[in-house]
């Protein structure tokens, strides 16, 4: 099952081909089923942008494509290969292919934001100091931050320990970028600078782009193609305007964000 | 009341047999080598300067007890030539091991457990997998192998700062001069017997961080979960120390009978 690192990179896919594809992914938390027979797949260079109710398991689907979550039945395949038949080491190889923004940033406290943008490349390159310091500001510059690769991460606001997130995300230059959420909690203009910087990192890296989000006002900003999670599966995807045109209850509700209709209450689970 | 009991039992094997699990993956990545030794000097240093005051505080409050509590019962029976040697003894094989281990499970164990358990539901841990870097090689193997190496370093200091206290009543409160004192401890103690209650804590160095990591990485829950992953840690510590205590001082003292009887 050891593969070289090759066997992971996305050059081999063409534009607009399956790189990732979800297949019938079931997963449960104790008696929660969480996802249930979930299927999707995303086109290499889209930007995919997965909606749905809070605590509904659209970060779950994320933590199952980075191998964070194994699921209890179904598949997930990246560039070919069969994700949930790896072990940790060729997650590990995958996953240096791979760029990841939680939530809530996941900046590592007790390093500084150079340290912390600079993680990936001192664990896995040899790159020299001089060259790594340059790629940190290279990644600072492109998401509006130059010059606070001193700072600690508790020195920084909401909106700046995103971006810097992002600038540890991008790194690497990762062939597929996961968003989990990242415009949840910021002010409106910050909202509109984080989504302008995912468009951009899209364009700028060519890379894939997968984020969840339950902001509708973003998702139709920046999505190529949009999917509807409900109930533990993605029940609609298409374009903006056809998610826009959609007469499927659920998504109409969702995008009119009406108190009325399938969405209730027992529908949101618990996210682990 | 007996199915908790058994539940109990049953979650408490598992987690026995998690954290040898994850010993075992730590151990894997030291033979071949993969220790960030920076990370390991920093969390040598840190483990010696947080907890030497109350290694030091420890070993001499129990020297000094020790001298108190039988010095003039000794001197009554015109035994003071002996106390030297039995506090000298009973501090290394067991008393100075034994308490400089619970005092840095509570100090650095606890504080271990709350660092990793505040990466673990900050999601910094997921943020470490998905930058392909094992958090057991990360956090684990320089926190377990540093508490390894400093808690023999702090026994020894508990052992010296002990006797000292021990010499200091004997001296003022005991009426024992400093000499008989001192010849007692010559006369009576075995490097061995240090060296015996040093590969210990070696042992209990390895379960203060094992425990302390593996707590931190199982926590959930948001800042609930990080006080109750550092409680446990704490009270888990503690438990597989003296449950180990007993069978390595039976291994120490065959071992000793073994190689070194005259």
């Amino acid at each position: 099952m050891m593969m070289k690192e090759s066997a992971y990179s996305a050059d081999k896919i063409n534009k607009g081909d399956t790189i990732i594809s979800v297949r019938d992914l079931f997963k449960a938390f104790g008696t929660k089923k969480v996802l249930k027979g979930l299927t999707i797949d995303v086109k290499k260079g889209e930007i995919l942008v997965i909606i749905g109710p809070s605590g509904c398991g659209k970060s779950v689907l994320l933590k199952h494509i980075m191998g964070l979550l194994y699921p209890d039945s179904g598949s997930i395949f990246y560039a070919g290969n069969e994700v949930t038949k790896f072990g940790e080491a060729e997650f590990n190889l995958m996953r240096k292919r791979f760029g990841m923004l939680f939530q809530g940033a996941a900046l590592f406290d007790s390093l500084t934001v150079g340290e912390n943008i600079s993680f990936g490349l001192r664990e896995h390159t040899d790159l020299p100091k001089s060259s790594i310091d340059k790629i940190v500001n290279e990644k600072l510059e492109l998401v509006g931050l130059p010059g606070i690769a001193d700072l600690k991460p508790a020195q920084l606001s909401g909106g700046m320990k995103k971006r810097v997130g992002l600038a540890r995300a991008i790194a690497m230059n990762p062939d597929v970028l996961l968003y989990d959420e990242p415009t949840t909690g910021l002010d409106p203009v910050m909202v509109t600078i984080i989504d302008k910087l995912t468009v951009d990192m899209n364009k700028k890296l060519g890379c894939t782009t997968i984020l969840v989000t339950h902001d509708m006002k973003s998702a139709f900003r920046i999505a190529d193609r949009i999917a509807m999670h409900f109930n533990g599966q993605i029940i609609e995807v298409g374009t903006r305007e056809e998610i826009m045109r959609s007469t499927n209850p659920v998504v109409k509700q969702f995008i009119d964000g009406s108190e009325e209709g399938p969405i209730t209450l027992a529908h949101v689970t618990i996210e682990k | 009341m007996i199915n908790f009991l058994l539940a109990e039992i049953k979650a408490m094997i598992k987690g026995l047999g998690e954290m040898t699990l994850m010993l075992a993956s730590g151990f894997s990545f030291l033979i071949r080598g993969q220790v960030n030794l920076k990370d390991l000097v920093n969390q040598m240093s840190s483990i010696g300067v947080d907890s030497l005051f109350m290694v030091s505080i420890t070993g001499l409050s129990t020297g000094m007890v020790l001298v108190v509590q039988m010095g003039n019962q000794m001197m009554k029976m015109g035994a003071e030539s002996y106390v030297g040697g039995i506090v000298a003894l009973a501090l290394s094989r067991e008393l100075a091991p034994n308490l400089t281990a619970i005092v840095v499970a509570g100090r650095i164990g606890s504080a271990m457990a709350a660092e990793i358990g505040t990466m673990a539901v900050t999601e910094q841990i997921d943020a470490l997998h998905t930058l392909a870097v094992s958090p057991i090689k990360y956090l684990f193997v320089p926190r377990v192998l540093a508490t390894a190496l400093m808690l023999p370093i702090l026994t020894i200091f508990s052992n010296a700062i002990g006797l000292a206290g021990g010499a200091f009543v004997s001296v003022m409160q005991v009426n024992i001069s400093l000499v008989t004192f001192k010849e007692s401890i010559l006369s009576t103690l075995l490097v061995r017997d240090i060296i015996g209650g040093l590969a210990k804590t070696f042992i209990f160095g390895i379960i203060i961080g094992t425990v302390g990591c593996y707590k931190g990485f199982k926590t959930y829950g948001g800042a609930e979960g990080v006080g109750k992953s550092t409680t446990s840690s704490v009270v888990l510590a503690i438990m597989l120390i003296l449950v180990a205590n007993y069978f390595l001082s039976v291994l120490v003292v065959n071992v000793n009978e073994t190689f070194f009887a005259q």
